[in-house]
């Protein structure tokens, strides 16, 4: 290492926070005022939220007969699979999926919107009863716990055929919610994985950085022979191969 | 030339120390210079030029106590006394700040035949300590403080060289792609000034650790050498150590041996081992070392460099509050990670 090089390498091992009990203190400070924060924001985007179930029908295509039905299976759907669920009778005709998605996205925010990056798991059911069809998207957030997985197809199914079973209009909901779910590619990681991924791995990640950090500098041994030595003359130096029968 | 020595005033040992020929200020061994200089009117001086200074041979006898334990001296720049510990040769006055060499110490028993010159200054050693020790990133902050920092004291340590003349003389038996195979050495090897430790109040293992000094660069003792500098003399005797010079002698014989053998040679065995050796001299020397010593949770930390070779070695003290500062700050950080990459990428619609 070079001149230039070294003197550098000191002035930042001068430089360390460490070196310094004022600065350490501030520094520690620092480090457990961000950690403290970190895990309360993580604890709050932990949380689960209170699940909403909205039931609006703007366009009066149920009966008042069977809204409390509709509310009641949507509750079931909510309550056994821990999600939000919106569902919602919309005008026109609802070919255009990307109209379709923005007002999805937009009564499921208007109803079940628990907050940046907390579980917002759940389902919003499109209603377009004038052409007879439905869309359903499902929304997740990486955090569904098998809640929203490919089972909700029965109870979607259930749900739909509670709303419009007498009108043979209506597509199958499930099938465009399966196809939401493939299309968006999402990740069912499941309760054990999840604790793998965000505690176990971290935990042994810090633990490993840990142990690296502390690691001690071995002391070492006597220096060699040859340190010492002045002079070595061979007497004898033979290697003989014994006779085996 | 002035001598800086003073006798014995009542009954009192007084301390002595080279003074500047020229002012009468104190001398210091300057590492840079490799001479004695005088801080006051800057005149250097190469330590032979002082012979006369300090003469170890006036005192041939031990005199009686001069090895107890807070033996009291008086300095003989402003008259303090100083309580010395059992071993020491030189110290520094605490009130004045003089060096105080006790002469008795280095007396015709004591009196050693070489030194080696301190050839690291302060300022590097203190650079090659942060170094050692990353700064002391993960030592508690009083270890890389002034405080601590200023405690590195140069230091001259007691050492016993042997010369030692050996005949190996190794039978062994070993394996070549599985034939059986016969092995005699018999070398005649010397190994010149082995240094082992004569004093037990130091870590003999830390010292073995920043081996080896230079030899070649060995000096002719002078107590100029060691002004400046604390220094102890041995409380080991040379034929004490004997014991300990052949545990390392065995180790060199089995190096010498094993060098020898082919690396495609298995299952290695010695039959026997005839080697004899045998000391051909033993002689009293002065070596350099900075130290430190740190005690943290009632455990002593040592630090030690090789004052002539800059080589280091030691251990240090690890602060738990900064482990588990460390490890809280990772494993937040992680799993914080891990969450926002599953919420981001792994996500649904939003």
């Amino acid at each position: 290492m070079d001149e230039r090089k070294e003197s550098i390498l000191q002035l930042i091992l001068q430089k360390l926070p460490w070196n310094d009990g004022k600065r350490a203190f501030r520094l520690s400070v620092i480090v457990l005022v961000a950690i403290v924060l970190i895990w309360t924001f993580l604890l709050y985007v932990s949380l689960p939220p209170r699940r909403t179930v909205v039931v609006k029908d703007p366009q009066f295509s149920f009966s008042p007969e069977s809204l409390p039905d509709i509310e009641s299976a949507a509750q079931r759907l909510s309550d056994e699979h821990d999600i939000h669920v919106v569902v919602i009778t919309l005008p026109g005709t609802g070919l255009d999926e990307s109209e379709n998605k923005s007002a999805a996205l937009k009564a499921y925010k208007e109803y079940c919107n628990p907050g940046f990056l907390r579980d917002r798991s759940g389902i919003c059911l499109l209603l377009f009863p004038h052409v007879g069809y439905v869309e359903a998207a499902v929304f997740t957030y990486g955090m569904a716990r098998g809640s929203v997985n490919f089972d909700l197809e029965k109870e979607v199914d259930h749900l739909f055929y509670q709303v419009h079973a007498p009108s043979p209009k209506f597509d199958k909901a499930s099938s465009s919610s399966l196809d939401l779910i493939n299309e968006k590619g999402h990740f069912h990681i499941g309760v054990l994985r999840l604790m793998i991924v965000c505690l176990l791995l971290p935990l042994l990640l810090a633990a490993y950085v840990c142990m690296r950090a502390i690691r001690r500098k071995k002391i070492k041994p006597s220096p060699e022979s040859y340190k010492y030595r002045v002079t070595r003359n061979y007497i004898s130096r033979t290697d003989t191969f014994l006779h085996t029968d | 030339m002035q001598m800086g020595r003073k006798k014995e005033a009542r009954g009192r040992k007084m301390a002595d120390s080279i003074k500047c020929p020229n002012c009468s200020g104190n001398l210091i061994f300057d590492i840079g210079r490799q001479k004695l200089f005088c801080e006051y009117c800057l005149s250097a001086f190469v330590t032979e030029e002082l012979e006369d200074t300090i003469s170890i041979k006036e005192a041939d006898e031990e005199p009686e106590g001069i090895l107890e334990e807070g033996l009291k001296i008086t300095c003989n720049a402003c008259g303090a006394q100083l309580v010395t510990e059992k071993n020491s040769v030189v110290t520094y006055c605490s009130f004045c700040g003089s060096p105080a060499f006790i002469k008795e110490r280095l007396s015709e028993k004591f009196a050693p035949h070489y030194v080696i010159p301190f050839q690291i200054d302060r300022d590097e050693a203190v650079k090659k300590f942060l170094r050692w020790c990353n700064g002391g990133r993960w030592a508690p902050c009083e270890y890389t403080s002034e405080k601590t920092i200023s405690k590195i004291s140069g230091i001259y340590l007691p050492f016993w060289l042997f010369d030692i003349d050996c005949r190996i003389d190794i039978s062994a038996a070993a394996l070549k792609n599985g034939r059986p195979l016969d092995l005699v050495r018999k070398i005649e090897t010397k190994w010149r000034k082995l240094p082992f430790l004569g004093s037990k109040s130091f870590n003999e293992d830390l010292m073995k650790a920043i081996e080896p000094y230079k030899l070649e660069s060995i000096s002719v003792f002078h107590p100029g050498y060691l002004h400046g500098f604390m220094a102890e003399c041995y409380d080991t005797e040379g034929e004490a150590v004997k014991e300990r010079a052949a545990a390392r002698v065995k180790e060199y014989i089995d190096e010498e041996f094993r060098v020898t053998v082919s690396t495609s040679y298995t299952d290695v065995k010695k039959t026997a081992d005839r080697s004899e050796w045998k000391y051909e001299k033993v002689r009293y020397a002065m070596f350099p070392v900075w130290l430190l010593r740190y005690e943290y949770g009632g455990k002593v930390y040592e630090f030690a460099i090789n004052g002539q070779t800059g080589a280091v070695s030691g251990s240090y003290p690890i602060s738990l509050p900064k482990v588990i500062l460390l490890f809280v700050t990772v494993f937040t950080a992680c799993a914080a990670l891990a969450r926002l990459i599953l919420a981001l990428f792994l996500g649904g619609l939003f």
